[in-house]
């Protein structure tokens, strides 16, 4: 863009500022698109682990979805985000993983598959009253052997990353 | 700025930022001066200020739920001199930054009935700064 201003034109104001608001829609204008196509990455690579391979059969598979772009309260409108979420009763399971018998053994009690488990608080064997440190359990009148930490967000986050420089460029470079 | 109001080249900035503002092509706030290399005093306008990353508050989150905020900002300012002003992109760039959260359930026994409550939630933001002018 450029944007150029005669000081004995009197109109060339209104033009470059005309200019400089048309300009900004478009930054936002692709931005959002841009983060819709984050979320995509993202959301491709999460349905994928929660097949019937990474997920106990007995436990009720979350559901994703995503939050259409925003902007932050108080935020310029350059400043954008959407969500990915992960819902169901049994999310943090599912992307943590649950009792020893699925995520490494007991050795793994205390301790998460899930790079940030630690961190936050969700550690094999630890939930509530600390049945996930058996190989089996009864929950809702059914034994249970736990299920894998699939880890769908996080890896959703690992493809997001390595894909954002490359799609910031293809939506950000011609402008 | 009082000392300098005469000016004939302020005068010129100064109606060109009113513009901008009537027009509600940018804020006000991000419109500010600063001196060049000339002595002269110039606009610097930017969309937005970039900001370091930050943890962000508490949000209204569901049992049970773990997502990835996914924030970019995205900063095209311009700067440039010259009496009949003419403005060019300086920069591009792009602000990237993803925060993971979790809530979740634990149970706890009291009295032989369960109690669920909110477990631990956390959002770290992870940013990194894409020059997209480098490519």
């Amino acid at each position: 863009m450029r944007v150029t201003v005669n000081s004995l034109d009197p109109s060339s104001f209104l033009k470059a500022a005309k200019k400089v608001r048309a300009y900004e829609n478009r930054v936002v204008s692709n931005n959002r698109e841009f983060l819709k196509d984050l979320a995509l990455e993202g959301i491709m690579e999460a349905s994928a682990r929660l097949g019937d391979e990474y997920v106990a059969p007995d436990y009720v598979k979350p559901q994703l979805s995503t939050l259409n772009p925003h902007v932050m309260n108080g935020k310029s409108k350059g400043d954008m985000s959407i969500t990915l979420r992960l819902q169901g009763k049994q999310a943090v399971f599912v992307e943590f993983g649950a009792g020893i018998f699925y995520n490494g053994g007991k050795g793994m009690i205390g301790d998460s598959p899930h790079p940030y488990g630690v961190e936050l608080g969700f550690t094999i064997g630890d939930y509530g009253s600390h049945l996930g440190r058996n190989e089996t359990w009864t929950h809702a009148g059914h034994v249970t052997h736990g299920t894998p930490a699939a880890m769908p967000l996080y890896h959703a986050g690992v493809k997001i990353k390595q894909n954002a420089r490359i799609l910031a460029l293809a939506h950000f470079r011609s402008y | 700025m009082a000392e300098i109001t005469n000016n004939p080249i302020i005068e010129i900035y100064e109606r060109f930022k009113t513009e901008l503002v009537e027009a509600d092509a940018i804020p006000a706030e991000n419109i500010s001066f600063g001196k060049s290399d000339v002595g002269a005093i110039l606009p610097w306008i930017s969309f937005k200020p970039m900001t370091n990353y930050t943890w962000l508050q508490a949000r209204d989150l569901s049992n049970n739920e773990c997502g990835i905020i996914v924030n970019v900002q995205v900063e095209c300012f311009a700067k440039k001199e010259s009496v009949a002003m003419r403005l060019e992109d300086e920069t591009k760039k792009v602000l990237f930054n993803m925060g993971f959260y979790s809530t979740g359930f634990a149970q706890r026994f009291k009295n032989n009935e369960v109690h669920r409550y909110i477990g631990r939630y956390d959002l770290r933001y992870t940013g990194s700064l894409m020059d997209l002018s480098e490519t």
